[in-house]
């Protein structure tokens, strides 16, 4: 099937509340792939950085939403502090999971964790997680 | 604005020797106008002439260049004024009045043929622009074969560090570039010009000039003194002819009163000036203080008397057993001018009760008897107050001597300590025990026999006059140590007695002389040493008596005294450590502490030609040109002057042309990138492919000199790149990383080449068609994405990147990685600029009259503009705009004066 | 001196070593850390959202503790906890609007406009006792201890919270040179371990910890130090997976940079707690003959 673009996606609310939330103009990225060539979690990812900020650009969230890409993300930064653009793409990526998030869809939830591994892993571990990736 | 008064100067300036300078002048010239070509560097040609082949065509720049500039360097119309800037400019469009700096090369170029005798013998290797680091250049080159003047250039950077750290100004970096190519007599030939004391300063100084020394900021400072006294000890091993005496050219006789190094090194400088000298001595032997105040174990006698042997051999008469009573006498039997340098040589008191005990003694007595080959004897328990060198000294001694238990009584902390800090290592080694913070308050005798030392403990209070810590007592802390000998060594003063009423003296109890000319109060009479300054090293003595020949020798000639001192030297400020491996500093071989027990022999032993070399070759080499002047010897037409100075120079033009093009940005602004020999800059590449270059053309990585069979071209590195500072295209790199690329391919067959890339961007004509027949015919691949990071894995480069086309990530294990980095304006031009007052861009750039309309025309009428220094732009390019810059001056020259106004106006 | 200190939640559990180790570290070298009172959690991670104020206020509040306490700095210890109390005063220092918010939503008692500065001790370490300090109050050198150290993210990115150069940072390495060891640089010293996704998706983090311990190893280190408590759980707690899963892998100490500054300061180890570290770093130390 062709992907229909047309002016009413690229101005969509998408992409409008991605711009507003993450503060960054996603057209300032002109899709060098600096950020995938660095990312530590991209070996785990369905589609690149780079991939979600152009599908991002073309307003295109549904292929953003069934990418697991934004929740591999570990907010390094790496991307952002050596983007030749100046993108904050870490931003970027927070202010998508925060669409899904501000929906009460969670990514991991606190019941679906073993009991043992809660214990065992560090306040460090479960706060940052919990606040990552649930509502 | 109305007509220019007078004429037009219808003469043009092009500033830049590259190939659009070059065409702008030879146009010009050729047009019938004179033409002054300006260029910073010794030779035109410009970044082109480093190219290997160029696109599209696979031309050889060398070969279609070569004569062009020949015909520059002939042309009757253009004066080529290279190794020279444009230092000011005034007037206007038609008269501009310029002046122009000419750079020494320190070379007498209408002398020079260009033979290379000079560069061969050079031992200073330092960077080469042209190679651009790939391979070093002499401190004397010319920088390529064909450069326009063929002529050679010494590259000066100012005074090294370790020379400015030296009160006698010894040379340090020239000895230790000689003694890097084995030339060991030649070497101590450059200690020789200064002073005659490689031995002894080798082995005893407290060399300040390793404090200084810029390889301490890498990982260790050098050895400087160790290397001195290594080439002292080579020629004291292969033994030496005597030395043909100095011809006496002057008249006038000179006084030196007192044989040590103050003394000595006076009547070396003067003796070399042609004065009959003569040294008066009071002991029977030679030396002062270097004789009777220093062990054997740390400076032997027979280097002593070697180098006091040559002071003589020179003619300088040594009367021993001869002391003077009064200077002022020395006038009446014929001497024209005296020195003093009788030392200080009177031991200090401590001021406590008990001291005249017997048992107790002063440190330079005891030093002296020992090294007179007296028999001194001593108890068993020896303690010694004070920790300068005469202290340790004294205590080693003791301990030599066969003393048991040794004690040095320190007042401060041992960081305080003024002796040597390797002198006190070694003290405590050989079992001499260190009792800081303590100081003693009186001696305690039984029956006229002394028995013991009672001290008190101190702490450490604010800093005092001299900076350090003031110790403190501790009330009621008083202690008491057991002994048999007290050694007294907490320093001495000018023993006055004998002096003539005429030589004033300071509050500090010595002689008074002036701190840069060292004249006393007496006429005719200098003094310098510890005489003067109180206790301090033997290389301030030796300083203190070059100056005082030197005002002895102004004295006599009837000259200013003042005039010139001190001698302002120019340190060399910043020095380059890019590349620098770090390598330990060569450590001294040491006598094994079983055998220097009751044994005087030498401790240090001194370092092998091997370890000479190798230590030699750390050498930074911060001045550049080491001014061992091997070159000056060399050269036969004696074209090289190390003296000469830079000139400077007016010319009235009525136009200028701006062609002073581009610079890369540096790799290491590239943070991400781990810096390695193997990660190159386009034009670093250029080189190692060049078959003129230093590999012949052979594709070889510099790491290991190995082929490299995987190769990474990365573009737009650091360009379109706002977050470096370069948001623009550098429009050249996506051609010449491909030409690169195909070069190579050529070069290793079996070899595999990519190319990472953003957009290609080969607008030329015939570029497209390269690209496609690098992919096609060579394999060259392109993959679409930056890279991330680079980092060494063993023998590999790893470089993260992505291909953006398949959504992948890419990691290539690379021999070797270039980098496509961006073009800037040529930063040493930003100066130029502002001199000329055109405008530029925020990135230095000169900005067009008008960016569509007028493209050679500066912000400034009658300033032309030519080449990369408007913008990155390829050669035909470049040369198409020095064509165009050039019609614009031959536009104006053929104008009529009142025309003028057009130019002004548009 | 004294310095206000903020430990942070991590710190009184599993990084246990951390805390004491430092404190008692820091008093043998002169500086008493003073735990700032009603202290509560950092947050943990800074929200990067433009429209996300709420999640500034626990870092913010901490942050007028130590006002409020007289203080005008606060040092930490956990990497996250740098970051966050970081970010969010320079939030407050350079968002006048976002400040005013924060200030009228808390009604707080003082308002706070950003008069505290935030420091990881690594700072106080290079910048207030000195490399040189250190070393003459060493009295166990660490000598012959290959270590590679090992930053993480939350001290180096972004550039403005950056404690050293962000790309090729030194502060460790210089403080490990000062304790008499041997600092070994691998490629990944910056590389992020794969933080809180540890908790979601364990299978990655193990084989991001392989890639960063087994790249120190190439590199001829025989140990990590680091600074961040969850850098530690990932890199060395999850160690038992790793020797499972990757035949050739067999271990690696991983230390704190406060226990290695304790042993080297001659304090007893007790403080570095290292039985909450997996695989008996201290025998290392042993087996070097560093301590007996």
């Amino acid at each position: 099937m062709r992907i229909q673009i047309s002016s009413r996606t690229l101005q969509s609310d998408f992409v409008k509340k991605v711009t507003e939330i993450s503060g960054q103009d996603l057209l300032a990225c002109n899709q060098c792939g600096k950020c995938s060539a660095g990312c530590p979690m991209c070996f785990a990812m369905d589609l690149l950085p780079n991939q979600i900020i152009r599908l991002a650009q073309l307003g295109l969230e549904e292929d953003i939403a069934a990418s697991k890409t934004v929740w591999l993300c570990a907010s390094c930064l790496t991307c952002t502090v050596r983007c030749p653009r100046g993108v904050d793409l870490g931003r970027v990526m927070e202010a998508i999971r925060l669409i899904t998030l501000r929906k009460n869809i969670d990514y991991v939830g606190a019941a679906k964790i073993p009991k043992d591994t809660i214990s065992e892993l560090p306040q460090i571990a479960l706060v940052s997680s919990f606040r990552k990736h649930t509502a | 604005m109305g007509s220019i008064d007078g004429s037009i100067a219808r003469k043009a300036l092009i500033i830049g020797g590259g190939v659009a300078g070059i065409q702008a002048s030879l146009d010009i010239a050729d047009a019938g106008y004179e033409v002054i070509l300006v260029e910073r560097t010794p030779s035109i040609g410009g970044h082109m002439l480093q190219y290997s082949e160029v696109f599209p065509t696979l031309d050889c720049p060398q070969c279609i260049m070569t004569p062009k500039m020949v015909e520059v360097g002939q042309h009757p119309n253009i004066r080529l004024l290279t190794y020279s800037e444009v230092e000011s400019v005034s007037g206007k469009v038609g008269n501009f009045n310029v002046r122009i700096r000419r750079k020494t090369p320190y070379v007498e170029w209408d002398k020079c043929t260009g033979c290379g005798e000079c560069a061969a013998v050079c031992p200073v290797e330092v960077y080469s622009e042209y190679e651009r680091g790939v391979t070093a250049q002499k401190a004397i080159y010319k920088p390529f074969g064909q450069a326009v003047p063929a002529v050679f250039t010494v590259e000066k950077r100012g005074y090294s560090p370790c020379r400015v750290a030296c009160p006698a100004g010894v040379n340090a970096q020239g000895y230790i570039a000689l003694i890097s190519q084995g030339k060991f007599p030649e070497a101590l030939e450059v200690v020789r010009r200064t002073m005659p004391f490689a031995g002894v300063i080798g082995r005893v100084c407290t060399h300040r000039c390793e404090t200084e020394c810029e390889r301490g900021t890498v990982d260790e400072p050098m050895a400087i003194r160790t290397l001195k006294r290594f080439i002292a000890d080579y020629e004291l091993k292969a033994g030496r002819e005597k030395v043909t005496p100095v011809e006496k050219t002057r008249q006038e006789k000179v006084a030196v009163v007192g044989s040590g190094p103050a003394g000595l090194a006076c009547a070396y400088d003067l003796i070399r000036k042609g004065y009959p000298v003569t040294v008066f001595e009071a002991m029977p032997v030679a030396g002062g203080l270097l004789r009777y105040g220093i062990p054997e174990y740390r400076l032997p006698k027979n280097v002593l008397d070697n180098e006091i042997d040559y002071v003589q051999e020179l003619g300088v008469e040594v009367r021993t057993n001869s002391r003077v009573e009064d200077p002022g006498k020395l006038f009446a039997e014929g001497y024209k001018a005296v020195f003093l340098g009788t030392g200080a040589g009177m031991s200090q008191k401590m001021n406590i009760p008990g001291e005249d005990t017997p048992g107790v003694i002063h440190a330079l007595d005891f030093l002296k008897q020992v090294n007179s080959g007296d028999k001194a004897s001593l108890g068993r328990r020896v303690v010694v107050i004070g920790g300068g060198n005469a202290a340790v000294d004294a205590a080693r001694v003791a301990k030599r001597l066969g003393a048991d238990e040794v004690t040095i009584v320190y007042r401060r902390s041992r960081d305080e300590m003024p002796a040597v800090a390797e002198e006190v290592d070694e003290a405590e080694k050989e079992g001499v025990r260190l009792h800081i913070l303590a100081a003693p308050t009186q001696v305690l005798s039984q029956g006229g026999k002394l028995t013991g030392i009672e001290c008190l403990r101190m702490e450490l209070g604010e800093p005092d006059a001299s900076g350090r810590r003031r110790p403190i007592p501790v009330k009621g802390s008083e202690f008491i140590l057991d002994v048999d000998n007290v050694i007294i060594a907490i320093g001495q003063v000018v023993d006055k007695a004998g002096l003539p009423e005429e030589l004033a003296c300071t509050e500090r109890g010595t002689l008074s002389a002036d701190p840069v000319t060292f004249e006393t109060s007496m006429a005719g009479v200098f003094a310098g040493g510890d005489m003067v300054s109180g206790p301090a090293d033997v290389i301030r003595a030796i300083a203190a008596g070059k100056e005082a020949a030197e005002s002895i020798d102004r004295y006599l000639n009837g000259a200013d005294l003042c005039e010139g001192r001190p001698r302002q030297l120019n340190k060399v400020e910043e020095v380059s450590k890019e590349g620098v491996l770090p390598r330990s500093r060569a450590a001294m071989p040491m006598l094994d502490l079983k055998q220097r027990e009751r044994s005087f022999a030498e401790v240090e032993l001194g370092l092998d030609e091997k370890t000479a070399i190798e230590e030699a070759k750390r050498c930074l080499n911060c001045a550049g040109c080491c001014e061992c002047f091997s070159c000056e010897v060399a050269c036969e037409r004696k074209a090289i002057n190390h003296e000469l100075a830079d000139r400077y120079e007016e010319v009235e033009v009525g136009a200028i042309v701006v062609a002073t093009g581009f610079e890369l940005t540096p790799v290491k602004a590239i943070s991400e990138f781990e810096p390695d020999l193997d990660i190159l800059d386009g034009i670093q590449f250029e080189r190692i492919l060049c078959p003129g270059g230093p590999t012949a053309g052979v594709v070889l990585r510099p790491s290991d000199a190995k082929e490299p069979k995987e190769v990474a071209f990365i573009s737009c590195v650091g360009s379109r790149d706002p977050e470096h500072g370069v948001p623009y295209c550098s429009r050249v790199c996506c051609m010449y990383l491909v030409k690169q690329a195909m070069l190579y391919k050529h070069a290793v067959p079996d070899g595999q080449a990519y190319i990472f890339y953003m957009d290609i961007r080969t607008t030329g004509k015939g570029y497209e068609e390269f690209v496609q027949r690098a992919v096609e015919e060579d394999g060259v691949l392109y993959l679409r994405g930056r890279v991330s990071k680079i980092f060494r894995d063993g023998d590999k480069l790893k470089v993260w990147g992505a291909d953006t086309l398949t959504g992948k990530r890419i990691e290539l294990s690379c021999d070797l990685v270039v980098l496509g980095m961006a073009m800037v304006p040529d930063p040493a031009a930003r100066e130029l600029m502002r001199i000329l007052g055109i405008n530029t861009d925020m990135h230095g750039f000169i900005t067009e009259a008008h960016p569509k309309l007028r493209p050679l025309e500066s912000s400034v009428p009658g300033i032309y503009i030519a080449g990369t220094a408007q913008g990155p732009k390829d050669i035909p390019d470049s040369v198409a705009q020095g064509s165009g810059a050039a019609s614009k001056v031959l536009a104006l020259f053929s104008q009529q004066e009142p025309v003028l106004e057009k130019a002004e106006k548009r | 001196m004294d310095l206000s200190y903020y430990p942070g939640c991590t710190l009184k559990t599993a990084a246990k070593g951390l805390e004491d180790s430092a404190i008692a570290s820091m008093n043998a070298l002169g500086i008493r850390l003073v735990e700032i009172e009603r202290w509560n959690c950092c947050g943990t991670v800074y929200s990067l959202a433009e429209d996300d104020l709420a999640h500034h206020l626990a870092p913010v509040r901490n942050l007028i503790r130590v006002k409020e306490q007289g203080s005008d700095r606060v040092v930490t210890l956990c990497s996250f906890c740098y970051h966050t109390l970081k970010r969010a005063n320079l939030l407050v220092r350079n968002d006048g609007e976002k400040r005013k918010t924060l200030n009228d939503f808390m009604e707080e008692e003082v308002d706070y406009n950003g008069e505290v500065e935030v420091l990881h001790l690594l700072e106080v370490l290079r910048d207030e006792v000195g490399w040189e300090a250190i070393t003459e109050k060493v009295k166990v050198p660490l000598q012959g201890l290959k270590v590679a150290p090992y930053y993480g993210c939350t001290l180096l990115r972004p550039q403005d919270v950056a404690i050293d150069e962000v790309e090729r940072p030194t502060i460790l390495h210089q403080m490990m040179k000062s304790l008499g060891a041997e600092a070994v640089d691998f490629p990944y010293a910056t590389e992020c371990c794969g933080s809180f996704q540890i908790v979601g998706n364990p299978d990655f983090i193990n084989q991001r910890a392989w890639e960063i311990l087994s790249s120190a190893i190439r590199c001829g280190a025989e140990a990590i130090v680091l600074t961040c408590p969850l850098c530690h759980f990932n890199l060395s707690q999850r160690q038992p997976e790793l020797v499972k899963r990757y035949s050739d892998f067999q271990g690696m100490p991983v230390f704190y940079f406060t226990q290695l500054l304790a042993i080297a300061l001659g304090i007893d180890p007790e403080v570095c707690h290292f039985e909450l570290s997996y695989g008996d770093p201290f025998s290392l130390l042993k087996s070097r003959k560093v301590v007996s």
